[in-house]
C-alpha cells in the first residue's frame, strides 16, 4: 500500500507540475504551483521528514503561493494582461535537454549513495550534549548555525530590497493596506482576522518549543505567524506600521541581531557560535523565539511591499 | 474482533466517501456557487469522520485534543474563505470581469 | 488487515480523489473555479496528513496538518481581496 501511494504521489507531483509549465492561464499557473508544493510536502511525511514537510506546506506552498497571487493582482492592476509572449521551438527543446540532463546526474548521485551511509548515526550521538532531541533542530541551530545565521541576515536583506523600491515621495510610509475592496466581506474577514491572529500566535509560540524535540523550528513558526499577520491586515484588524517605526525595527532586527550577539560571545568561550556546555538547549531556544518573531514580521512586510505615497488611494 | 475493529475503518471508510463526493461535486456541478457547496460541506463532514477515526485509533487524550483542534480549525477557516468566495464571485459576475 | 492497514489504504483514496480536482483547476472556467481547486486540494491534504499520521503513529504530521490549513486560508484571503486598490500609484513608470 505505501507503494502504491508513493507511486501515485511521485506521479502526481510531475503531472501537476507539467500542468504548471503548460497551462497558458496565469492562475491556473499559480494555483498548480500551489498544489505542486502541498503535494511535495506530502512527499516529505510519506518520507517520515516532518520537519522539511512543514517547511515546503508552509513556505514552499504557503508563503510562495500568496506572494505570487498577490504579484498577479498587482500585475493585472498595472494594466498587465499577463500573457507570455510564445516561447520559441529551439528554447523549450534546449530547457528539456537541460532539465533531464540535470535530472539524471542528480539521480546518480542519490542512487550512488548507500543507504546505510547517512548521518544519522553520528548526528544522534552529538545530541545529548545538546539537550534536544530533534536531529534538524541539532543541525540547523547548532551543527550548521553559521549557515542559519547568514539566511537569517539574508531574509532581511530582501526586504530591504523590497523597501528600496519605494518612491522618493512614499518613503518611509506604510505600505498599502491589504483591505478588501468591497464592503460586504468585510465583517466576515474582520471577524475570522480577529479570530485567527490570537491562535497563529498560539500555534508559532508552540512550533518553535515543539521544535526543540519534535518537527518543528523558527521557520516554520515564522511563516505561521507572518500568515496570522497577513489575515489579520486583511480583515482590518492590524495596520502596518511605517517603515522607520523603531518597534517594527527592533522586530525585525532582533533575530538575527540575537544569533549574532550569541554567536560573537561564544568567540570568548573558544570560536564563534560556540555554546558553553549545559546552556546550549537555553541558547537554541532563544535564538528560535526571536528568529520566529523576526521571520514572522519580516514575511508579512515581505507580502506587504513596498511604502505607497500619501495621495494612493485605497 | 471489539467493537472499536469494526468502528474505525467504518469511520474511515465513510469519511473518504464524503471526501469523494466533494471531489466529485467540484468536478461535476454546473455552477462555481454550486461547487462551492461541494467544497466545503462535503469535505469539511469527511475531515470531520476521518478524525474521528484517527482519535478512536490512536487512543490518546492528547492527540485527540490536537485532531479536534485540527478539525475545529478547518471548519473555521472554510467557513470564513466560502463566505468570501461566494461574495467575490457574485461581485466579479456582477462585473463581467474575471480577476 | 489491521487499522495502520486501513489508513494507508484511505490515504491512497484521498489521494485519488485529490488528483480529481486537478481537472477543475485546468479547466475551471471562471478565476474563483481555479482557487476552489486550490481549496480542496488543501482540505484533502489535511486528510491525508491525518491517516497518514495515524497510519504511521506519528503525530508531529498533524502539526503539518494544522500549519497547511492556516497558510491556506491566507491564499484564499489573499485572492478575494480585490486588488483594484493596487493601481496608479504616483511615481509607478506607466507599463
Amino acid at each position: 500500500m505505501t507503494l502504491a501511494f508513493d507511486l501515485i504521489l511521485c506521479l502526481m507531483i510531475v503531472g501537476t507540475a507539467a500542468a504548471a509549465l503548460l497551462t497558458h492561464n496565469a492562475l491556473a499557473a499559480i494555483v498548480f504551483f500551489i498544489v505542486f508544493g502541498n503535494l511535495l510536502g506530502l512527499a516529505w511525511l510519506a518520507m517520515n521528514a516532518v520537519n522539511v514537510a512543514m517547511a515546503e506546506i508552509a513556505i514552499g506552498a504557503g508563503i510562495t503561493g500568496v506572494l505570487l497571487i498577490l504579484t498577479r493582482q498587482r500585475l493585472m492592476a498595472l494594466g498587465d494582461d499577463l500573457v507570455s509572449a510564445e516561447t520559441p521551438g529551439w528554447l523549450r527543446a534546449g530547457a528539456v535537454l537541460a532539465c533531464t540532463g540535470l535530472t539524471a546526474l542528480v539521480g546518480s548521485a542519490v542512487l550512488s549513495v548507500a543507504p546505510a551511509d547517512d548521518l544519522g548515526g553520528p548526528i544522534a550521538a552529538l545530541l545529548p550534549e545538546l539537550g534536544i532531541e530533534n536531529p534538524v533542530t541539532g543541525v540547523l541551530l547548532a551543527f550548521r548555525a553559521y549557515d542559519t545565521l547568514l539566511e537569517t541576515f539574508v531574509l532581511l536583506g530582501a526586504l530591504v530590497a523590497v523597501w528600496s523600491l519605494a518612491p522618493g515621495n512614499a518613503w518611509p510610509r506604510p505600505p498599502a493596506s491589504l483591505n478588501l475592496a468591497e464592503s460586504g466581506g468585510g465583517s466576515v474577514a474582520q471577524a475570522f482576522g480577529r479570530l485567527l491572529l490570537p491562535l497563529a500566535l498560539v500555534m508559532a509560540a508552540y512550533l518553535v518549543w515543539a521544535g526543540s524535540d519534535f518537527p518543528g523550528g523558527a521557520f516554520q513558526a515564522g511563516t505561521v505567524l507572518a500568515g496570522g499577520l497577513i489575515i489579520a491586515a486583511i480583515g482590518g484588524a492590524v495596520a502596518w506600521p511605517r517603515a522607520d517605526n523603531s518597534i517594527l525595527r527592533a522586530v525585525l532586527v532582533l533575530g538575527p541581531g540575537v544569533f549574532l550577539i550569541i554567536g560573537l560571545a561564544g568567540i570568548a568561550l573558544g570560536r564563534f557560535l560556540f555554546y558553553p556546555p549545559g546552556f546550549a538547549k537555553a541558547m537554541i531556544v532563544a535564538i528560535e523565539y526571536s528568529l520566529a518573531l523576526s521571520i514572522g514580521a519580516t514575511l508579512a512586510l515581505l507580502l506587504a511591499g513596498r511604502s505607497v505615497a500619501p495621495d494612493h488611494r485605497s | 474482533m471489539t467493537l472499536a475493529d469494526y468502528l474505525v475503518p467504518a469511520l474511515l471508510y465513510i469519511g473518504v466517501f464524503f471526501y469523494a463526493a466533494g471531489s466529485l461535486g467540484l468536478l461535476r456541478f454546473q455552477d462555481a456557487e454550486l461547487r462551492l457547496h461541494a467544497l466545503t460541506k462535503a469535505d469539511n463532514v469527511g475531515l470531520g469522520f476521518v478524525a474521528l477515526a484517527a482519535a478512536l485509533h490512536w487512543g490518546s487524550v492528547a492527540v485527540a485534543f490536537k485532531i479536534a483542534a485540527v478539525w475545529l480549525f478547518a471548519l473555521m477557516a472554510a467557513g470564513a474563505t466560502a463566505q468570501l468566495m461566494a461574495r467575490r464571485a457574485k461581485t466579479a459576475a456582477e462585473r463581467g470581469t474575471d480577476r | 488487515m489491521d487499522a495502520a492497514d486501513h489508513f494507508m489504504v484511505a490515504a491512497v483514496v484521498l489521494l485519488l480523489t485529490l488528483a480529481l480536482a486537478l481537472f477543475r483547476a485546468w479547466f475551471g472556467p471562471r478565476a474563483i473555479d481555479h482557487v476552489m481547486a486550490a481549496q480542496l486540494v488543501a482540505t484533502s491534504g489535511v486528510g491525508v496528513a491525518l491517516t497518514l499520521g495515524a497510519a504511521r503513529d506519528d503525530a508531529s504530521m498533524l502539526d503539518a496538518a494544522l500549519v497547511g490549513t492556516v497558510l491556506a486560508s491566507v491564499a484564499i484571503l489573499v485572492f478575494v481581496r480585490d486588488g483594484q486598490s493596487d493601481a496608479d500609484e504616483p511615481g509607478d513608470p506607466k507599463p
